[in-house]
C-alpha cells in the first residue's frame, strides 16, 4: 500500500469513528441514557447477528474461490474486503428494520434518517467525482476508490428498507382500523 | 394468536401503546407484537405488564 493510499485509508476510518460518534450523541433522546433494546429487539437482533455472520462467512468463501479462478483479479484487496464488510452491515440493519429492532428505546428514527440521508449524499457526490475522474474502474478491475460508492449504495439500500418499512407499517395500521 | 385481552385490558386503563410500552420499559413496537400473538413476552414482561394493567397472569395470558 502507498503512502497516499495508507494516508486516505486511515483518514477514511478516522472521519467514520467521528461521524458514528457525533450521530450517536445527536440521536439520542436523552443524551445522557444509552442505547438500550428490550428483549424482544435483543432476541431479534441476535437473529440478525447471526445472519450478518454467516453472510460474511459465505461471501468469504465465494470471493477466495473467483479470485483463485480468476486469471486476473476483479477488484483490489482492500475493496473486496469492503463489500464483504458493508454486506454483511447490509443484512443486519434491514433484518433489524423489518423486525423493528433497529431503532434503540432512547433514539429518534427521524434524526438517524437524516443523519444516514447526509452521509449517503455525501459519498455519492464523492463517488460521482472519483467516477468522472476515472479513478474507480482502472484495467477492469474495482480500485480502492470504490469505498465511497459502497458506503453510497450500503446507506442507499438501508434508507430504501427504512422507506418500505414505513410505508408496510402505515398500511398495516389503515387496514387494522 | 392475538391477544385481545391484554388489549382490552389496555384499553380500560385509557393507556395508548406508547403509553404503556414507557411503564413497563420496552418499545411500543414489542407491545403491538405482543397483542397480534408475533411476540411470546418473558415471565419478567408479562409480570411488568400485568401490575400496570392491575391483572393476573391468568386473565391476561392464559388461553382458554
Amino acid at each position: 500500500m502507498n503512502g497516499y493510499l495508507l494516508a486516505g485509508t486511515i483518514t477514511g476510518v478516522v472521519v467514520g469513528l467521528v461521524i458514528a460518534a457525533v450521530a450517536m450523541t445527536f440521536t439520542k433522546k436523552n443524551r445522557k441514557e444509552k442505547f438500550t433494546y428490550d428483549e424482544r429487539q435483543k432476541t431479534a437482533r441476535g437473529e440478525g447477528y447471526k445472519y450478518a455472520f454467516f453472510t460474511l462467512v459465505i461471501y468469504n468463501a465465494a470471493y477466495g474461490i473467483i479470485d483463485m479462478s480468476l486469471t486476473k483479479p476483479w477488484t483490489e484487496n482492500m475493496t473486496g474486503m469492503m463489500i464483504g464488510v458493508c454486506l454483511a452491515i447490509l443484512v443486519h440493519v434491514v433484518y433489524c428494520i423489518w423486525h423493528e429492532c433497529y431503532f434503540s428505546m432512547n433514539e429518534e428514527p427521524v434524526k438517524v434518517l437524516a443523519f444516514f440521508g447526509i452521509i449517503s449524499v455525501i459519498n455519492v457526490i464523492i463517488a460521482v467525482i472519483q467516477g468522472l475522474h476515472g479513478e474507480l474502474i482502472e484495467n477492469g478491475m474495482l480500485t480502492n476508490n470504490c469505498a465511497n460508492l459502497i458506503v453510497a449504495v450500503m446507506f442507499g439500500v438501508i434508507l430504501f428498507a427504512l422507506a418500505v418499512k414505513g410505508y408496510v407499517k402505515k398500511e398495516a395500521a389503515e387496514e387494522e382500523e | 394468536m392475538k391477544n385481545l385481552k391484554l388489549k382490552a385490558a389496555r384499553a380500560a386503563m385509557d393507556l395508548s401503546q406508547q403509553e404503556l410500552a414507557g411503564r413497563v420499559g420496552v418499545s411500543r413496537q414489542t407491545i403491538n407484537a405482543i397483542e397480534k400473538g408475533d411476540y411470546n413476552p418473558t415471565i419478567n414482561l408479562c409480570i411488568a405488564i400485568c401490575r400496570v394493567l392491575g391483572k393476573t397472569l391468568d386473565e391476561l395470558f392464559w388461553e382458554e
